[in-house]
């Protein structure tokens, strides 16, 4: 975790410093083709929930618990304009803003797009703004030539502006922070960024301009539509220290409470005999894998299934048959080995002409051309949408290669991720001859949050890649001589690792190059693939209530396949848990699909370096979808995504705007949490139950303050659950308390 | 006993299904019943299809049967095939897409009656019925355009679109009233047939006008287009409703009049230079927006453009045609504008083929000035200049194929549809047609601009200008209150 440290914290002290540190108190969002899910308040682990809460309400408007006693957000200038004047000042700059961050940042939306891509993005802004009108049409006469007479290096801009305005240096830093609050959603982009860069060693200057050139809009809107007295009485209101308030928690601990204690309860029962299992299936934590675990351990107990982290450990880059690179590891990894897929036999002599033709609509003189010739086509499409027909064709499997890994010989790399996988899955030694490493993916159409019902884990991408090199690597008896000889893992000859991916859409396991798994194998895998049909039936019936949907697999399937469905499914709504314990712990126990299943066994965990992990990447990220959830299903006007029947895909895949602009549309959209009259997603923070004991999580929380914080200052819950199942003491700040 | 007309069978449908809708549409209004309401829209969505089946049956065997005001011919069978199965698609679309929305009966309601509208309009036959049906069409979807009332953006965009409807409906009457007192008949063929050869008359040139100055209003055109590039605020189907039925209503009005347009010489021309610089700007303007239902719209804006040139050129076969493919493209374009396509880099690619432009310009200029060209032809051969500068003519067989098939397509479209029509093509005037191939010639040279060299200051600056389309809608806005 000293890489998430370094990620927030510059040393020096300077102005440059100064706003830098400001915008990294802004958590990233990533693009629509990798859209996975982030704590919107990563960078405030250091503070106390409550006391977040009462910054994000000054600097977000948002209201994270409902708290009457809240403050409201800090005026800026623009407010402060706008309220003199009576005009919408404040959304005029945001859409500006918003504009511009379109087409400087735009990724193949527009043809021909913005001409200064090649400048830094202030540099660029500006000489934009020495051309676009809009201000000075909109009321703003002189706006050309304020811009004009800004430094022209970002830093020397700021340290003008904020000249002007001389402010005290805390109400300085509150007011930067609101102003990048303001333009959030591109804020969260652009952090996305400066994220990728600092994993590479580098940083981007994107953030720190864009809080310059909303500074800049702020201070010259003022100049352009208000006097000195408004100016004066806006900072006489900034400046007013804000009341002391301390939000009560009261409500939100009462509600946590109450579900937690029905968990727990449910956990307390008996543990059921676990017999020898004729096949493992490792799956993703995801919290749909639980009720499919549960079901498939229900239809055949000779399953036992355990949970890891859907990347199976690969830090992986995917290249796809489409020619587009994308990381398949969580965001805290960094990808350095390469995965290629190829589709075998496939090459087009028409594809040329195709991609002429399909050229043709993007400029417009052609288009008019195209239209004439192809654009009735297009009635087949609509007659199909208008009769419900619903194509749900899925490419073949491509052929997978994995190249070389950054460090040692190639099949030395391999044998390391191989024992780094089995170690943290629990798989020393398995227990079974056949092992399905289960991915996971969502199926849904015409959806641009699409990545988000995938697997988090393989970066918003299907997790069938990941388990398919999986099991690729641990098949190979080159890497199983390595592991052999210098583990000391012995895996036997007869074992196979299988792959496969469950559509959390439909619930259906498929396995995934089953024709390599080795005939002595076939009674095993016959009836693996009967109880995971028979699970997915019985999956499909626990959903369809909440789903409003027929419990057959073609009515699921339907709705995987329609186009104008924007809720192919409920994601991972209500997730409120994560558990790491051994799966006897949990197996057989009615968990409501709410939780993230890890499993561990504290007992074979050799100098605790397994919970070290667990607590550090799976509960992190785990955390992140809760606090993604939390935020959006708390205050979605401020990190909600909106009404998905407005959303328009700006910059080809950066995210959506919720109608015409605005700034760019944060986290879940509105469809996601509610069903229209009542909210799907209780705003809840995670319960993490260990079963481990509490003197090894202490140490883990002592090496990793990022961990300590997210627990101390009430991000999460932290439990410590015995060896029977029960729930024996709770951390807080003040230590270990005994639960009753 | 003689068989029944076929064309006959088909209008009585088309009245049935209108009933249908407006009977929905009622019943959604006053009795939302969610359930009911989408299980109604699904199966009139499936009725329509019915419906557009006896429509092209219709058409192809030349079906020409009046009713009550209303008439059945070729090019209503084709609008109305058109209407069917562009609203079958958004009405079957909206039953799962608004789910939960707590006023879901209510919107599938508005396309009810819009859809009630729309197929009154197509198949009007009166001046009274075609009027009528013109001002209920453009009430019905403001309802559809604030759906979500509390949106200031959709408010504006609205009022916007609601005061240049109304300038549009004054220009109609005007223009009907004229008709009306010239010829003494209220039956738009009659009129049509009464005023051939008047061109003369001061009150049919009067008309004329009139008429093309409310289907530059309707149909969006610079600089009364802002409203539709600004009706993002209302839920993705009444986008894909509007871009590919609403929209074309001036496109009809003017077919529907073609030969009142062609009597007279200063409505086409004024009919084309404003369609020119629609296309013009809308396509470029469409090349540089960074949203996908923004530049869809731009599009719209372009491709009406064309349409309604090919009106002022004579070319009404070609128009119809262009009617009814870009319906069927923007509205599948729009109901499916949720895909994410993997980034695909920007910029126009390569450099242009500027000889192989100015040759083709310097060519369709020989012919039209000459007489040679007909009116389809022309059309045609202006679609294929703007197909010419985007191909890559470094690969000349896909480029020569890519050519041949668009160029093809478009002609048998063309020519197919203007079968449909009474009159489906009058002489182009040699001027105007070289009015178009210049500006066409002009707008396919910007393009090149643009990919060739786009950091010179003067296309850079452009570019910012088309991006915010002239500013017309930030001027506009400058007075809305939050």
């Amino acid at each position: 975790m000293n890489a998430l440290t370094s990620l927030f914290f510059p040393a020096e002290d300077d102005l440059d410093t100064r706003l830098r540190t400001v915008v990294r108190n802004t958590a990233p969002q990533w693009p629509l083709k990798s859209f996975i899910a982030v704590n919107p308040f990563m960078a405030m682990g250091g503070k106390d929930f409550a006391e977040a809460a009462v910054e994000i309400a000054r600097t977000r408007g948002a209201r994270l618990v409902p708290d009457v006693s809240l403050p409201e957000a800090l005026p800026t200038l623009a407010d402060a304009a706008g309220q003199a004047g009576g005009r919408p000042v404040a959304a005029f700059v945001t859409e500006r803003i918003s504009q511009w961050a379109a087409g400087y940042y735009d990724q193949g939306q527009a043809v021909w797009g913005n001409p200064w891509r090649d400048l830094p993005p202030f540099a660029a802004w500006r000489a934009e703004a020495r051309i676009d009108r809009a201000p000075e049409l909109w009321g703003m006469p002189g706006f050309r030539a304020m811009v004009a007479g800004l430094p022209g290096d970002p830093v020397a801009a700021a340290e003008d502006l904020l000249r002007t305005l001389n402010l005290p240096e805390a109400v300085e830093a509150l007011y930067l922070q609101r102003l990048f609050g303001t333009v959030g959603g591109w804020a969260a982009l652009l952090r996305h960024r400066d994220w990728s860069a600092m994993l590479a060693g580098g940083s981007d200057d994107g953030p720190r301009d864009l809080l310059v050139i909303r500074l800049a809009w702020d201070v010259l809107v003022a100049r352009a539509l208000t006097d000195e007295a408004t100016i004066n009485r806006w900072r006489a209101a900034i400046c007013a220290a804000p009341p002391a308030v301390t939000p009560d928690l009261s409500g939100l601990e009462a509600r946590e409470g109450r579900w937690r204690d029905a968990l727990l309860r449910t956990l307390a029962q008996p543990a059921p005999d676990m017999p020898a299992p004729a096949v493992q299936a490792v799956f993703c934590i995801d919290v749909r894998s639980e009720p499919f675990r549960h079901a498939l351990e229900q239809a055949w107990p000779a399953i036992e299934t355990s949970g890891f982290a859907g990347f199976f450990g690969l830090p992986v880059t995917v290249l796809g048959v489409s020619g587009v690179r994308q990381p398949a590891c969580p965001p805290l990894v960094r990808p350095h080995a390469l995965v290629c897929e190829a589709l075998p036999g496939t090459r087009d002599s028409l594809q040329p002409l195709r991609a002429a033709i399909d050229g043709l609509k993007r400029t417009g003189a052609s288009a008019l051309g195209y239209v004439e010739s192809f654009g009735l086509g297009a009635a087949g499409s609509l007659i199909a949408s208008g009769l419900g027909v619903k194509s749900a064709r899925r490419a073949p499997d491509a052929a997978l290669s994995i190249a070389a890994a950054s460090a040692g010989p190639e099949a030395q790399a391999r044998a390391s991720l191989a024992a780094g996988l089995l170690k943290g899955a629990g798989l020393r030694q398995p227990r079974a001859a056949l092992v399905v490493l289960v991915g996971h993916e969502g199926q849904s159409r015409n959806n641009p949050h699409a990545a988000g019902l995938h697997c988090g884990a393989c970066g918003g991408r299907s997790g069938a890649v990941n388990a398919r090199a999986a099991a690729m690597i641990l098949n190979d008896p080159e890497v199983r001589a390595i592991l052999k000889a210098q583990e000391g893992i012995d895996i036997p000859g007869k074992t196979w690792f299988a792959a496969a991916v469950h559509n959390t859409t439909t619930d259906e396991l498929r396995l995934l190059d089953a024709e390599h798994i080795p005939g002595h194998l076939n009674g095993e895998k016959a009836a693996f693939e009967k109880a995971a049909a028979t699970a997915g039936a019985s999956v499909r019936r626990l959903r369809s209530p909440a789903l409003g949907e027929a419990p057959t697999l073609k009515a699921f399937r339907g709705r995987a396949a329609d186009p104008s469905q924007v809720r192919p499914e409920w994601g991972l709504a209500g997730c409120a848990g994560f558990i790491a314990a051994p799966r006897r712990l949990t197996r057989g126990k009615t968990l409501g699909g709410r939780i993230f299943l890890h499993s561990y066994e504290w007992g074979a965990d050799d100098g605790f370096a397994v919970l070290e992990q667990i607590l550090t990447a799976p509960v992190i990220v785990a955390s992140w979808i809760n606090l993604q959830y939390f935020a959006s299903a708390a205050a979605p006007d401020v990190f909600g995504a909106g009404n998905k029947v407005l959303h328009n895909v700006v910059g080809g895949n950066l995210g959506v705007l919720e109608g015409n602009g605005g700034d760019l549309r944060l986290g879940l959209p509105m469809q996601s949490i509610s069903d229209g009259q009542t909210l799907r997603h209780e705003a809840l923070r995670l319960s993490v139950i260990v079963a481990a004991p509490t003197s090894a999580i202490d140490g883990v929380l002592s090496r990793h303050r990022s961990v300590r914080d997210l627990v101390e200052n009430r991000w999460i819950h932290l439990f410590a659950m015995d060896d029977d199942g029960r729930v024996t003491a709770r951390r807080t700040a003040a230590g270990w308390q005994a639960v009753a | 006993m003689p068989l029944p007309d076929p064309a006959e069978i088909c209008l009585g449908l088309a009245a049935f299904q209108a009933v249908a809708h407006l009977a929905a549409g009622i019943t959604g209004q006053y009795r939302p019943d969610h359930a009911v309401m989408r299980r109604l829209s699904a199966g009139l969505a499936l009725s329509g299809f019915g419906v557009a089946t006896g429509a092209v049956i219709a058409a192809a065997l030349g079906a020409d049967v009046h009713a009550l005001g209303f008439r059945l011919d070729g090019m209503g069978a084709a609008l109305l095939a058109l209407v069917m199965i562009v609203g079958g698609a958004v009405l079957r679309f909206s039953v799962n897409y608004l789910e939960g929305d707590p006023r879901h009966a209510a919107f599938l309601a508005g396309l009810h009656l819009t859809l009630v509208t729309v197929v009154a309009f197509v198949l009007s036959a009166t001046l009274w019925t075609f009027a009528l049906a013109w001002v209920a069409m453009s009430l019905a979807l403001h309802r559809l355009l604030v759906f979500y009332p509390d949106r200031p953006g959709a408010r504006l965009a609205a009022a916007k679109k609601f005061g240049l409807a109304r300038l549009s409906d004054a220009a109609l009457l005007s223009a009907f009233g004229l008709l009306y007192h010239a010829t003494g008949t209220d039956d738009i063929a009659g009129i049509v047939a009464r005023t051939h050869g008047a061109g003369a008359d001061v009150s049919v040139a009067a008309a004329a006008v009139l008429l093309v100055v409310a289907a530059l209003l309707k149909s969006a055109q610079f600089p009364a287009h802002g409203w539709l590039v600004e009706v993002m605020e209302t839920p993705t189907p009444v986008s894909a409703l509007l871009h590919a039925g609403v929209v074309n209503a001036g496109g009809v009005l003017l077919l529907r009049f073609a030969g009142v347009l062609t009597s007279n010489s200063a409505a086409p021309w004024l009919l084309a230079a404003v369609a020119l610089v629609s296309v013009a700007v809308g396509s470029l303007a469409m090349m540089t927006q960074t949203s996908v239902k923004a530049a869809l719209a731009w599009s719209t804006v372009a491709q009406m453009g064309f349409m309604l040139l090919q009106c002022a050129l004579g070319a009404f076969g070609a128009a119809l045609f262009h009617i009814l493919a870009h319906a069927a493209y923007k509205a599948n374009a729009f109901l499916s504008a949720g895909t994410v396509r993997d980034a695909t880099g920007t910029g126009l690619g390569r450099a242009a083929p500027w000889r192989a432009l100015a040759a083709a310009a310097v060519v369709a200029l020989g012919l039209a000035g000459g007489g040679y060209l007909p009116a389809g032809g022309l059309v045609t051969f202006l679609a294929g200049m703007g197909v010419l500068v985007q191909l890559d003519l470094r690969r000349p067989a896909t480029a020569i194929a890519a050519l041949a098939i668009v160029g093809g397509l478009a002609f048998c479209g063309h020519f197919a549809a203007a079968g449909l029509l009474s009159e489906g093509a009058a002489a182009a005037s040699p001027a105007l047609a070289v009015l178009a191939i210049g500006s066409m010639t002009l707008l396919c040279g910007l393009q090149v601009l643009a990919r060739a060299m786009p950091q010179s200051p003067p296309v850079a600056a452009l570019q910012v200008h088309l991006r915010n389309g002239f500013y017309i809608n930030t001027w506009l806005n400058r007075s809305a209150r939050p």
